[in-house]
């Protein structure tokens, strides 16, 4: 407890206020800009964190990213473009209440539910993560090579496209993490006579590359970033305690998104593009006039707004307590903290504990400055990206891109690696291999390695060393759970043939 | 534009292409702690794209390709990245980032709209000033020295 009162003094710090709101607002730029993902805004602000403190550094990120997440609303609600993939469900009632000149309120719902669901998510992450964090204490060698095979199979089947084409890209990522030192044997590796290629791709380096090369390519190939201006009703009023009061009429609307946020949230991989669509179908199915739905009804905008947000504290308990992203922004997250030294576990809890929890809280705080940073100026950020034109914005993005490469190592040989891998992974995402599982496998992959040489020296007095890997009875549940999400999209597959056979014999009835 | 392709096969091939180039490079003295998961990922990987290769045999999945926007513009582009960041080795950050983000910028808009000279000159003023921004608060704020090439 004390350790949490030290971290709530460290946010005393007017520097910490200031940069809460210039994250938020950054995030929400980014964010609102339709084809610009979270993931992508906190890897192209990320070199401006190099130079800061660990915790000015973190605090920054976090703030980006709930606003990055709180932004795509934005481009849902008045033109029926996502923002980001979090924000898929909230066009399905904003665009419609926009249409019906009742844009303001609809941002304003938007606003206070992503505030509420902010909240919530800091809330489930301070509370979940300690004893997560006490749990990982019993995890051994073979424990951490199932962990890391867990996240892999979650996210090649929770990500878009075929699972086994999701399970390649992250043997693509784990054989890029190979490259250079091994961790334990210590000889260089896969440098293909290269001596650049000793020390080895550097996360972050690949992180830029393959999340922020590819949109900027597919942005190139479009021509264009942002859609037609919409105008918004300035005569329109939207009381901001009126708003308050109707989202808080019906609570179990937003404690049950939450809580779908939440569960979503910790599973690797599926974060708040995920929470949106099934907070919003819950919210369907629990109301009493479903067939309104699409038609701007208020709870469905809550519903989703208060779900994605959830996910950007809540996705990193699996983060900060096992060192496996819940999604994919949180990989930058990673990046900065081992930067810094921290590594996830019971430490960043005891011995980095006044730094995490201040970082924790700080997230809350940025969900509260969403509401003056959206309602004030979330019109006038809105103009500016309108008014930036495509063929400004690549080559800005890119001069970010190739700074941020250059300013972590100070080597050009990373910005070259940066753009190959960057082009790799368009070229990739055209044949179905998406960036997401490529990244968690190069994460994974020095956990899976560590654990699963660690178990084979430990297994040695055996016959079959691999069998070390399924001695305990945790190891069994790791197991299971990864049989059983690599089997998921099969599965799912055979139901929903079932259902449609089912659906046909009916009608033929 | 390449419409229609079966890319279980290509990602299956693209896969087993990796796979046998990382085997091979193999250093065969090196010792076993070194090289024993990257042995294991390599197998898995191979057998993922067996898998791959049989479903696009047996039951393919087929994509359009390349089928959004301009092919060309997406290549020049990647020509102007990989160009620039070789540039900024031989002629320093600054002129090489002003000369590629003004070509780029330049090359870019014929998309959307004409170019003359005066809105070309305006906007070469803009990106010096864009350029300069990001160069004093990496060198003077955050302490990046950046590359100085043959001018500064």
């Amino acid at each position: 407890m004390e350790t949490f009162f030290l971290a709530l003094a460290e946010l005393a710090d007017p520097a910490i206020i200031l940069i809460v709101f210039a994250g938020v607002s950054a995030g929400l730029f980014v964010g609102a800009m339709p084809g610009l993902t979270a993931t992508m805004a906190l890897a192209v602000l990320l070199p401006f964190t190099f130079t800061l403190t660990p915790l000015y550094g973190l605090v920054a990120l976090g703030a980006v990213y709930m606003g990055a997440i709180y932004g795509g609303s934005f481009a849902a609600i008045l033109v029926n473009t996502p923002g980001t993939p979090s924000s898929i469900a909230t066009a399905f009632e904003g665009y419609p209440l926009s249409k019906q000149g009742r844009a303001l309120e609809a941002i304003s719902v938007a606003t206070v539910a992503s505030a509420i669901g902010g909240i919530a998510g800091v809330l489930f992450l301070l509370f979940l993560s300690p004893p997560l964090a006490k749990l990982s204490l019993r995890f051994g060698p073979s424990e951490y090579f199932w962990v890391a095979m867990l996240g892999l199979t979650l996210i090649a089947s929770l990500s878009e496209g075929s699972l086994m084409k999701g399970l390649l890209g992250g043997a693509i990522g784990m054989m890029l993490g190979t490259i250079g030192v091994a961790p334990i044997g210590g000889e260089t590796r896969f440098t293909f006579g290269m001596p650049v290629m000793q020390g080895g791709v550097e996360m972050i380096v690949a992180l830029i590359g393959l999340f922020v090369l590819p949109e900027l390519y597919n942005m190139a190939a479009q021509g264009r970033t942002a859609l037609g201006e919409v105008t918004v009703d300035s005569k329109e009023k939207a009381s901001f305690w009126s708003v308050v009061v109707r989202v808080f009429s019906k609570p179990g609307n937003l404690i049950r998104s939450c809580i779908i946020g939440e569960i979503v949230a910790i599973i690797p991989g599926a974060g708040g593009n995920i929470a949106n669509l099934v907070a919003y179908n819950e919210a369907k199915r629990a109301s009493r006039h479903p067939e309104r739905f699409g038609t701007g009804v208020i709870d469905g905008l809550v519903a989703t707004e208060s779900s994605n947000n959830v996910t950007v504290a809540g996705s990193m308990v699996p983060l900060l307590t096992l060192g496996i992203p819940g999604a994919p922004p949180d990989a930058v997250i990673l990046g900065v903290l081992l930067l810094h030294g921290l590594r996830p576990g019971i430490e960043l809890f005891t011995t980095s504990g006044v730094l995490t929890y201040a970082f924790i809280v700080s997230m809350g705080l940025a969900a509260l400055a969403m509401v003056p940073v959206g309602l004030l100026g979330g019109r006038l950020i809105y103009r500016i990206i309108f008014r930036t034109p495509y063929y400004f914005l690549v080559p800005t993005i890119g001069l970010a891109t190739i700074l941020g490469t250059f300013a972590l190592r100070n080597s050009i040989s990373d910005v070259i690696i940066m753009l190959i891998l960057g082009t790799a992974g368009y070229l990739f995402k055209q044949i179905g291999i998406h960036p997401p599982p490529i990244v968690l496998g190069l994460i994974l992959g020095s956990i899976a390695e560590v654990g699963y040489v660690q178990a084979m020296l430990g297994g040695a007095a055996y016959n079959y060393p691999i069998l070390r890997l399924f001695e305990n009875s945790l190891s069994w549940v790791l197991i299971v759970m990864v049989v059983f999400s690599a089997a998921w999209p099969f599965l799912m597959g055979v139901y929903r043939r079932m259902q449609l056979r089912r659906g046909s014999k009916e009608n033929e009835k | 534009m390449i419409r229609n392709a079966n890319t279980d096969l290509l990602a299956g091939s693209i896969g087993m292409g990796l796979s046998l180039t990382f085997w091979f490079s193999i250093d065969r003295e090196i010792m076993r702690l070194s090289i024993m998961f990257p042995k294991a990922m390599i197998l898995i990987m191979a057998l993922i794209s067996v898998l791959l290769l049989i479903k696009g045999f047996m039951k393919a999945e087929r994509q359009n390709l390349f089928d959004v926007g301009s092919n060309l513009r997406v290549a020049v582009t990647g020509l102007f990245f990989f160009t620039w960041g070789v540039a900024i080795a031989y002629l320093g950050f600054f002129v090489a980032s002003v000369a590629a983000i003004f070509a780029m910028t330049g090359y870019l808009a014929t998309a959307r709209r004409q170019l003359n000279l005066s809105v070309l000159a305006i906007w070469l003023f803009i990106v010096i000033g864009e350029v300069a921004f990001f160069y004093l608060i990496f060198t003077q704020l955050l302490h990046v020295p950046l590359p100085e090439g043959i001018f500064f």
